[in-house]
């Protein structure tokens, strides 16, 4: 699909929201191949330098998905920006650096320092421990929607990384899924890169719905190549590279009873909520089917569940009933 | 010539010994009619027709053949030409088979109950020029199997049996994926039996959604045809002039001029024959003013039509009382405003004055509009009072919509709602004791940050098996991309594998419903099928081969549906023998 929109000219927003959960990162520096915070903002840095260097105009901005809370790290209020002026906060100076990617540098690392110091907002919002990645969608879009209000030539053009460490977070379903439809409403594309830890699907569906990359990273003490490998390409490009991508979504459903993936289930008509076996109450939201009740599959001939569509018995379709389902 | 009351229930082009005409299938009979003629020859009335074949299904040329009763024999082949031939065959087929089986019951002969119909059918092929040596197919009748009869025998069965069986037939002919399962599985494959295929739980459900948009189509009420009554001669026969009085022309004339409808419930049947009437009609002066407007010359007098003659003129010269019109819009009442504006260049409206010309001819015209507009009582009558203009003003269509009352969907939990669309197995993987320690020690370590970005990020090595498995990623998709467009196959083919598809899937449906529970011979008979809808596969590649589509897109495509079918097969051969 030919993003149209786009042109050589175009000015480039990269808005990086960047999973900083101390837990999941725990997890990541003592996983197999180990993969420390520091280590991989300082991937994440080059990175952003590397996007900078490719246009003079390019712009970034850097949010960090934390425990229970979200914050930019770049660009900084005014205000925090002479806070930090008036502290003397400057880290050493470097002759060989260029300026604008020092500044943006040296931006970044101060935020994170009084992100990390800061732990009891943190502990508050514990819940389960999984990142704000809802909160931190909802103000890059926010973010882009400012900046291209401001941008009368209509030459800037946003997208959207994730690089996420952390599992998906089932209370932030509906807040995910609306931020990213309101992505694909903006035609933003959301990059996904997924640094550490299994699959997530939430991720994935929302690269898949907006256009973007997902990725899946291996070796992740190599972050810095699948960064400039896939995700560096702004949008004009891509119509004509090929970056490697997920090929296949997997949209398939777990039952809600237990979180096992089926083929065949039951769907409660109300709430849509989907089991592996019938019921006559729908746990969820509690309706009551009222529908003659199927003899159930049990017993001596009792097929296989086998991974493709085999047609199951419908129950029948009196209204309020749950018909079977086939997922593929 | 049409009989009286005869009612023509479906019509269809077709062909006989190579004339084109119509084939007309009607209460009492099936007729052929040649184009431009109004003769009706061959016509059939159902008592005597023995049989009727049909060409197989597979031949070009959709053709019906009906023999009819010893001891004189005669054969009549229609050709069916129009391009839903074979829906059109099947409709009249059906009709006609059920029609005679009810000429045979009216005739008292007791042999010819529904089961008999069945046996009616004949395997001899329809036609000797059909080429193909394929078997025919049998006639088949819509009449149930008595094995699958209900058993609760009610009454008035016969009539919602033969209320079905017309349902069933229209189905056939309108719905066209219902059509070809019907011929692929009960017709031809004989997979399943006529009242096993209507209770298919798939079949209901496209029966509902089709019952759905003709209520809705329903919905719509015709208004009446805003034609005036027109008669025409029918047939000149030397100095005789023939008139067609069908019921729906006698109908039009009552409606348009009641004097006749009053001589005729004075009259007829006490004074006058219906028959006779109806000649006094033709050959009145009323009947040949309405027809040319002019008075006859040699109409004779009839003291039953010119009386009408009398009343009709009196009704058009004088202006209909107001009382008549039980509802008067007020938005259109020209009455009311008719004296208004005059100095405004409104002229006076002296149209309708009396002494006009052209009076009662517009008063006709009137009379026959309003009975045009005439709209059946509403039936939200009661809650809009006559008189009310608002009523008259307010369209509803304009008018907010009432919200739906809609129920609140309640959600117990949200979290276990939507854990189950995430991929993570257990419940809080980074739910862990030493939360705080963990945080302090990010706290601590970051407090003096300062990433030294010169330092070698990664060993060269590692880079280089990134680079190389990414370009793999790459090179995948981009063979899987290259594959898409061969899956684009000719319409013939796909139309074949949708058809094969389907089928497929309502057999196994059927195996799947006579499995559990278990119901040993219909479940057996499903078997049978399943195997040999396996075979028929190549069919369809060999289909697929002839038009050169590419065999592994058809076989990829079809392979779940196949793989049901072993899954199924699979599970029938589990089953332990049943015990004798
Ligand atoms: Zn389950
Ligand atoms: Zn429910």
């Amino acid at each position: 699909m030919l993003d149209t929109a786009t042109s050589e000219d175009d000015t480039n927003l990269l808005v990086t929201i960047v999973d900083t959960n101390p837990l999941a990162w725990q997890q990541s520096a003592t996983a197999k191949i180990p993969l420390s915070l520091d280590d991989a903002i300082r991937q994440i840095l080059i990175f952003f330098n590397a996007h900078m260097a490719l246009k003079h105009d390019n712009k970034v901005a850097a949010i960090a998905s934390h425990i229970g809370h979200c914050k930019f790290l770049y660009p900084v209020t005014d205000a925090e920006t002479h806070r930090r002026q008036a502290n003397q906060y400057k880290i050493s100076k470097d002759a060989n650096a260029y300026p604008n990617f020092k500044d943006v540098n040296d931006d970044i690392i101060e935020s994170l320092r009084s992100l990390m110091l800061d732990t009891d907002t943190p502990q508050k919002n514990l819940n389960d421990g999984t990142s704000m990645i809802s909160g931190a969608l909802s103000m890059a879009l926010c973010y882009i929607n400012r900046i291209m209000n401001q941008d009368d030539l209509g030459r800037i053009k946003p997208r959207i990384l994730v690089l996420s460490v952390s599992p998906d977070s089932p209370y932030q379903y509906i807040s995910i899924m609306n931020a990213v439809f309101s992505a694909q409403k903006m035609s933003i594309p959301i990059d996904v890169c997924k640094v550490y830890g299994g699959e997530v699907a939430f991720l994935q569906q929302a690269s898949h719905i907006t256009g973007g990359v997902y990725l899946d990273v291996e070796n992740p003490q190599a972050l810095l190549q699948y960064l400039l490998f896939s995700f560096l390409p702004e949008r004009y490009a891509r119509n004509y590279l090929c970056l490697p991508n997920k090929e296949q979504v997997d949209f398939r459903a777990a039952c809600f009873c237990h979180k096992r993936i089926i083929d065949i289930g039951y769907v409660c008509s109300v709430c849509l909520s989907i089991f592996c076996s019938w019921s006559p109450v729908c746990s969820t939201c509690r309706t009551k089917f009222a529908f003659r009740a199927l003899p159930p599959l049990a017993g001596k001939g009792r097929p296989a569940i086998s991974r493709t569509a085999s047609p199951a018995p419908s129950a029948a379709a009196s209204p309020g009933s749950s018909s079977p389902m086939s997922t593929t | 010539m049409w009989e009286p009351d005869e009612q023509l229930v479906l019509r269809a082009n077709t062909k006989y010994k190579k004339k084109d005409g119509t084939l007309f299938a009607t209460s009492r009979r099936v007729a052929w009619q040649q184009s431009g003629s109004r003769q009706l020859h061959p016509a059939v009335p159902y008592g005597d027709i023995q049989v009727q074949m049909q060409s197989p299904a597979t031949d070009k040329n959709v053709k019906l053949k009906i023999v009819t009763n010893p001891p004189d024999p005669k054969s009549f082949v229609f050709m069916f030409e129009s391009s839903r031939a074979l829906a059109e065959r099947e409709a009249i087929k059906a009709f006609v088979s059920e029609s005679m089986a009810r000429a045979r019951q009216l005739a008292g002969d007791k042999s010819a109950t529904p089961a008999s119909v069945a046996t009616l059918t004949n395997d001899s092929p329809v036609s000797s020029v059909a080429s193909t040596p394929a078997p025919s197919t049998p006639t088949t009748t819509l009449t149930p199997s008595n094995g699958a009869t209900p058993a609760a025998l009610s009454p008035n069965l016969n009539v919602s049996r033969q209320e079905e069986i017309t349902n069933r037939r229209q189905l056939l002919s309108t719905n066209k994926e219902l059509h070809t399962l019907h011929s692929e599985l009960v017709i031809n494959g004989k997979n399943v039996t006529e009242e096993e295929f209507w209770e298919s739980p798939y079949v209901q459900k496209i029966r509902q959604q089709m019952k759905k948009d003709a209520a809705s189509k329903e919905g719509q009420q015709k208004g009446k045809s805003s034609k005036m009554v027109e008669l025409r001669p029918g047939q000149q026969e030397g100095s005789d002039v023939k008139y067609t009085l069908t019921s729906q022309i006698i109908h039009d004339i009552f409606a348009q001029y009641p004097s006749v409808k009053r001589a005729y419930d004075a009259n007829v049947p006490d004074k006058l024959s219906e028959h006779n009437f109806w000649r006094r009609f033709l050959a009145s002066e009323f009947f040949h003013r309405t027809r040319t407007g002019n008075r006859s010359t040699n109409a004779v007098a009839d003291d039953v039509f010119d009386k009408c003659l009398r009343e009709e003129d009196a009704e058009n010269l004088n202006a209909p009382s107001l009382a008549e019109y039980n509802h008067f819009k007020k938005t259109i009442d020209l009455s009311a405003t008719a004296e208004d504006h005059n100095e405004s260049g409104n002229a006076p409206d002296f149209t309708m004055r009396p002494g006009s010309k052209n009076l009662p001819l517009i008063r006709r015209f009137n009379r026959h509009a309003m009975r045009v507009l005439e709209v059946p009582t509403r039936r939200d009558a009661a809650d809009d009072k006559e008189d009310d203009v608002t009523s008259e003003i307010i369209i509803s269509d304009l008018m907010d919509e009432q919200p739906f009352s809609r129920t609140v969907l309640d959600i117990q939990d949200t979290r276990r709602y939507f854990e189950s669309q995430s991929r993570s197995q257990d419940q809080h993987p980074l739910a862990n004791g030493n939360a705080s320690s963990i945080l302090s020690s990010f706290s601590e370590q970051f407090s003096h940050f300062e990433p030294d970005l010169t330092k070698q990020l990664m060993t060269p090595r590692a880079a280089v098996n990134v680079t190389g498995s990414l370009t793999e990623i790459i090179k995948h998709k981009n063979i899987n991309q290259s594959m898409d467009p061969d899956l684009k196959l000719p319409a013939q083919v796909q139309q074949k594998m949708i058809d094969y598809h389907s089928t497929t899937n309502e057999i196994l449906r059927h195996f799947w419903s006579s499995f559990v529970p278990y119901k040993a011979e219909k479940n057996r008979r499903m078997v049978d099928s399943l195997k040999r809808q396996k075979d028929k596969m190549s069919e369809v590649l060999i289909t697929a081969n002839s038009f050169k589509a590419n065999l592994d897109a058809v076989k990829h495509a079809l392979s779940p549906v196949i793989k049901a079918v072993d899954t199924a097969l699979k599970s029938a051969e589990k089953r332990p023998p049943p015990r004798k």
